[in-house]
C-alpha cells in the first residue's frame, strides 16, 4: 500500500522570510497610513546624518578636513 | 551567501517600497540566502529619520511605528557592527571627501563586507572602493554582477 505523501514542512529559511515580509507589511502599512514618503525619510535621514557627526561622535566636520 | 553592508538609502527604500531591488536584498537577506550587515549607525540614522518626520505625530503613533522598525530590522537577521571608533572615522574621512559619510565608511572598513551597497556613488566612489578594497555598488550593479 502506498504511503500518503505528507506536506512538507516548510524550511526555516522560509519561515524566516515570511515573517520577515508580515514585518515589512505593517511598517509599509503604517508609514502609508501617515503618509511618509520615501523621500521624506531620506532628506530626514541626509540632515541626521549631518548631525550624528557631531551628536554621537563629538566631532565638527572640520576636525575631519585633511590638512 | 555573501555579506552584504547596506546604506541607510537602501534600508530606507528597501523598507518604503514594496518592490524593487532595495527590497530583494533584504528579502534574500531575511531568508537567509545573503548575510545582512548593518551599521550601528546605519540602524541610528534611520531611527533618527523617522523621528524627524514623525514630529507632530501622536506618541503612540510613534512608538508603535518605531516597534515595527525594529521588528523589521531584526526579522531581517542582520549581523550588526558597533559605531567606529573616533580615530577609525578620522581615517576614514581622509579617504572619503564627504565628511558625515566617514562613520558609515569605517564602520564598513571594520566589517569587511563582501559587498557595499548604496545608491549615494558619488560619495562612495569608484576612488573609495579602491582605496579601501571594498567592493561598493548599487543593488542593480550588485544583482548584475551575481547573475551576470
Amino acid at each position: 500500500m502506498k504511503r500518503k505523501a505528507r506536506p512538507s514542512k516548510p524550511r526555516r529559511s522560509e519561515t524566516d522570510l515570511a515573517g520577515f515580509e508580515a514585518a515589512a507589511t505593517r511598517l509599509e502599512e503604517r508609514l502609508d497610513k501617515l503618509g511618509i514618503t520615501e523621500k521624506d525619510l531620506l532628506d530626514a535621514a541626509e540632515k541626521v546624518r549631518e548631525r550624528m557627526l557631531t551628536e554621537v561622535y563629538g566631532l565638527e566636520a572640520e576636525e575631519l578636513v585633511q590638512p | 551567501m555573501q555579506t552584504l553592508f547596506l546604506d541607510s538609502n537602501i534600508l530606507l527604500e528597501g523598507m518604503r517600497s514594496r518592490w524593487g531591488l532595495s527590497k530583494a536584498v533584504l528579502s534574500l537577506c531575511a531568508a537567509r540566502i545573503h548575510q545582512l550587515v548593518l551599521a550601528r549607525h546605519v540602524i541610528s540614522e534611520v531611527e533618527g529619520a523617522l523621528l524627524v518626520v514623525l514630529q507632530g505625530e501622536s506618541a503612540d503613533e510613534a512608538s508603535e511605528l518605531l516597534a515595527d522598525y525594529f521588528t523589521f530590522i531584526d526579522k531581517a537577521q542582520p549581523v550588526i557592527v558597533p559605531l567606529a571608533a573616533i580615530d577609525e572615522i578620522t581615517a576614514a574621512a581622509r579617504i572619503i571627501h564627504h565628511l558625515n559619510d566617514a562613520p558609515v565608511l569605517a564602520a564598513a572598513i571594520n566589517a569587511r563586507p563582501e559587498w557595499l551597497l548604496t545608491n549615494n556613488t558619488e560619495h562612495f566612489t569608484a576612488a573609495v572602493a579602491q582605496r579601501t578594497g571594498l567592493r561598493i555598488a548599487t543593488p542593480y550593479l550588485f544583482f548584475r554582477a551575481i547573475h551576470p
